[in-house]
């Protein structure tokens, strides 16, 4: 029998077939349409967000998949920088920073020509039409490649890039210290002479060739710089550089003169990490058209909260809260508005508050619960829904019955992620680079302060009891030094995102931190959070940091009204 | 016996460096000695450099102590390289101290000694015991100065990890690299409680990874005379014409030398390390099996 494939399969990007991408790639609500286009881009996003994906939708692989008989005008070509050519350092050795430089640009160059070939060979009788021996001519008096005898055109040309590539690793392999430098490569001297060439193939007189660089976080800085350079070229008609990284901060934009490149001037910046993830939001609807298309592609013909039910007694007392907490707004305000709100804030709270507070942890299920949990990343959709499939398989007696995932194994297996992402928290000095032992303890205790807080909230708060984000305020620089480096390391290993969003000043935007909500449902909250952010002083933060509490205020401070407050954040919706 | 004249070391805090130095002083001549030591830990080991320092001078052998830097590898390379040279260029056979020497410094040190086909031995130290935890805090895993093989554009990543005890670490070189297939090395036996702590830990801890990449596991003896050689160079041959491939060492430092060994024979191969930039003060305790070996070139 053929084992049953796990619909919810998170494999990286690069590891699925093109027609697993083909089929499982959702190009809505998240701008990745902007890179079909003829503009440099930038995207980032953390790891699972789905840039991978994004790129390699857009290159001619998967383009060619889907319409196998036209050759797109713009043609992606993938370039990974995750690779071994990449992460060589011989160049670290040179005394003179010129030739690191030099030979940093030379491995991207020769990457860049053969996956430029190789993906060109995908299309079907490309050569048609023109004259290959003058075209085999050119390329070797322009590039200078001495093309071997025998082998087609772009085989030949496979052949000669790796083949030159292979000879200045080896040369930088000598174990000497007195090298002589190898002649290298440019894109000066090599990319551009080939796009030119190139077009002169009948099938690609029209193509613009979008370069699209996967995990330049993992490039040096030289290679970045070479990038940033590549960005800034003026003329954009022949190609466009697009670049995925996995965060901003870890992105520079200077270029190899010393310039920069500048955002909405040489490129447009895609964050593909989204802020809110309810189900109005762009990202809800993101992430119901993924979990959708995955189940019909697996002959589920379920929607997804159906297929993810949330547990009926919850829903029953849930409802029963709205009545209540209805009645009491009713009370309290005049207007449908603001009765309205008073329920989005406070239905869920009540229900919270009305749990013994020895009770078990609650029944955590639904599809909308598991989007909240995810952060807004997709991996993070993913991951715990392959899990709950793979254990309903394993319970199951007829594996292809597999209709939606019980209530209950869905809160057991959010609960066990939720304790394991803990386990994580309390070794961060094990897995994050840069994290020491006493680094790691103070995150813990940061994160374990907050849980309070948050706790503190959802049982008392007067305005915002669901609140699970959180702004900083009154940061001195030596709260700075203390704090960021150690959020640094919480966002690195993916328990902290940083999202942007508006400020209570009208037209200000700021900065805030979503900790990962996967860690709430061991902690007994709720992970769906509310339109709203928790001011702490940077001063508490620190205090947290060595295990004190983090003051709290019953009641929301400020003359914010909570019709404005709602206004606020309305872009986020 | 060996008949090594020059001993090279890396300085340590722990038991097993003075007092395998002294062991290696009364047993072997020696004519020179070259000590690194880092200087992130230039405090802690000290005292154990006083030590076998007044041991050599007692002895009437000479010794440099050359400063090294996990943080400056560029740096540490130049050092080492130099240091490796002047000795040589004296055409005497050479003895290294495994037991406290971290692998990047080992296959430094190895690469430029196979450059010159200077007669090499080795010696480790097995500790009496380790401490519950190692290391801590890890950095940047790199390629290896030299050792970073032949990469051909296009193919997908090997990664081929000889585990330790600490799954952590096996896990940020998987994440690191994101290979497509990971060979993963178990030490055979159960020397130092290996089955419980190595094998079923990673298993355990690594279940998440196992689903993500293609993890094959095999079993190598890093204590057998070729240090499991063989072994990985089985599993690297189905490989090696399809992947660009990634070896890197966690598990006992004789394994190290496998390493090596196969990068010799497969110079497409890379090396790559793994620094940590913490580690246990009570590292191990004492001093127990000592293991020969030479290095045929």
């Amino acid at each position: 029998m053929n084992p049953i494939r796990n619909p919810f399969e998170y494999e990286a990007a690069n590891n699925l077939s093109s027609d697993k991408i083909a089929t499982y790639f959702v190009d809505d609500y998240n701008y990745s349409r902007f890179i079909n286009s003829t503009r440099n881009v930038v995207m980032v996003g953390d790891r699972g967000c789905g840039k991978t994906m994004a790129l390699i939708y857009n290159s001619l692989q998967v383009q060619l998949h889907l319409l196998p008989d036209v050759v797109p005008d713009r043609i992606g070509v993938y370039i990974p920088c995750k690779s071994v050519l990449m992460q060589k350092k011989e160049q670290e050795l040179f005394d003179d920073p010129q030739f690191a430089c030099i030979l940093s640009e030379h491995f991207l160059t020769m990457s860049v020509l053969f996956h430029l070939v190789n993906d060109l060979s995908r299309i079907p009788n490309i050569l048609d039409g023109c004259d290959v021996v003058a075209l085999k001519a050119e390329i070797a008096f322009s590039l200078g490649f001495a093309l071997p005898f025998g082998a087609g055109l772009l085989d030949s040309l496979r052949q000669i890039i790796n083949k030159e590539s292979r000879e200045v690793q080896m040369q930088l392999n000598e174990p000497s210290s007195e090298w002589k430098f190898p002649s290298t490569r440019s894109f000066g001297t090599s990319i551009l002479p080939l796009f030119d060439i190139l077009r002169k193939i009948p099938k690609l007189t029209n193509a613009h060739f979008m370069l699209l660089f996967d995990d330049v976080h993992d490039l040096n800085d030289e290679q970045l710089r070479t990038i940033n350079s590549w960005i800034a070229y003026r003329d954009h008609s022949i190609f466009s550089i697009k670049v995925a990284s996995a965060r901003i901060g870890q992105l520079h934009f200077k270029t190899t003169s010393g310039g920069m490149i500048l955002e909405g001037h040489d490129f447009v910046q895609i964050d593909l990490e989204q802020p809110f993830h309810n189900e109005e939001s762009n990202f809800g609807k993101l992430a119901y058209r993924l979990v959708s298309r995955r189940l019909e592609e697996a002959g589920i013909a379920k929607s997804p909260e159906d297929f993810f039910p949330v547990n009926e007694t919850f829903e029953k007392e849930l409802a029963q809260c709205r009545i209540t907490v209805r009645q009491r707004a009713s009370t309290l305000y005049d207007s449908d508005k603001s009765i309205d709100d008073y329920v989005y804030r406070f239905a869920r709270a009540e229900w919270f508050r009305q749990r013994a507070s020895h009770a078990n942890l609650p029944a955590y299920s639904g599809f909308q619960t598991l989007v909240y949990l995810s952060t807004g990343v997709i991996r993070n959709l993913l991951e715990p829904c392959y899990w709950m499939f793979d254990d309903a398989l394993s319970q199951s007696s007829n594996s292809n019955e597999i209709l939606q995932i019980d209530s209950s194994l869905q809160r057991e297996r959010i609960i066990d992620r939720s304790k394991k992402m803990w386990e994580r928290l309390e070794n961060l000095d094990r897995i994050v680079e840069g994290c020491s032992r006493e680094d790691a303890k103070k995150i813990y205790s940061l994160f374990d302060q907050l849980a309070i807080l948050f706790r503190k909230r959802l049982e008392k708060h007067e305005s915002e009891p669901r609140a699970i984000s959180f702004t900083i305020s009154a940061m001195n620089s030596a709260d700075e030094e203390e704090l960021l480096p150690l959020l640094d390391v919480a966002r690195s290993a993916q328990l902290l995102y940083l999202r942007g969003g508006p400020a209570k000043e009208r037209g200000r935007r700021e900065k805030y931190y979503v900790p990962n909500r996967m860690l709430w449902p061991v902690r007994g909250l709720d992970p769906n959070g509310q339109h709203a952010r928790v001011s702490i002083r940077a001063e508490y933060l620190r205090m947290a940091m060595i295990g004190k509490p983090i003051p709290f205020e019953v009641k929301l401070s400020g003359s914010t009204s909570q019709l404005e407050q709602k206004e606020l954040f309305r872009d986020e919706s | 016996m060996t008949k090594a004249k020059t001993l090279i070391t890396v300085a340590s805090w722990e038991d097993r460096f003075h007092l395998g130095i002294r062991k290696i002083v009364n047993d072997c001549s020696l004519s020179r000695v070259v000590m690194f030591y880092y200087k992130e830990f230039e405090e802690r080991t000290a005292n154990s450099r006083n030590e076998v320092e007044t041991l050599f001078r007692e002895k009437g052998v000479g010794y440099s102590a050359v400063p090294i830097a996990f943080g400056d590898a560029p740096g540490t390379w130049q050092s080492i390289y130099e240091s490796i040279g002047s000795i040589v260029s004296s055409n005497a056979p050479v003895l290294m101290d495994l037991s406290t020497m971290p692998r990047e410094t080992l296959w430094a040190a190895l690469c430029q000694l196979e450059r010159y086909r200077t007669p090499t031995s080795y010696i480790y130290h097995s500790p009496a015991d380790y401490a519950d935890w190692l290391s801590r805090d890890p950095g940047r895993p790199r390629l290896v100065y030299k050792l970073s093989g032949i990469a051909t554009i296009g193919r997908q990543t090997c990664l081929v990890i000889t585990t330790g005890y600490d799954p952590e670490r096996t896990r940020q070189l998987m994440w690191y690299y994101e290979p497509r297939r990971i060979l993963l090395g178990f030490q055979d036996g159960r020397q130092f409680q290996n089955d419980v702590k190595n094998v079923q830990r990673h298993r355990d801890s690594l279940k998440e990874e196992y689903r993500e990449f293609e993890v094959e596991e095999f079993e190598l003896d890093a204590y057998a005379d070729d240090h499991g050689e063989s072994v990985i160079s089985k599993q690297i041959e189905k490989w090696q014409n399809s992947h660009n491939i990634v070896m890197t060492s966690l598990g006992p430092k004789l394994g190290a030398i496998a390493l090596f060994r196969v990068h010799s024979q497969h110079p497409e191969t890379s090396l790559a390390y793994a620094p940590s930039n913490e580690f246990n003060p009570d590292y191990s305790t004492g001093i127990s099996q000592s293991h020969f070996g030479e290095i045929q070139w």
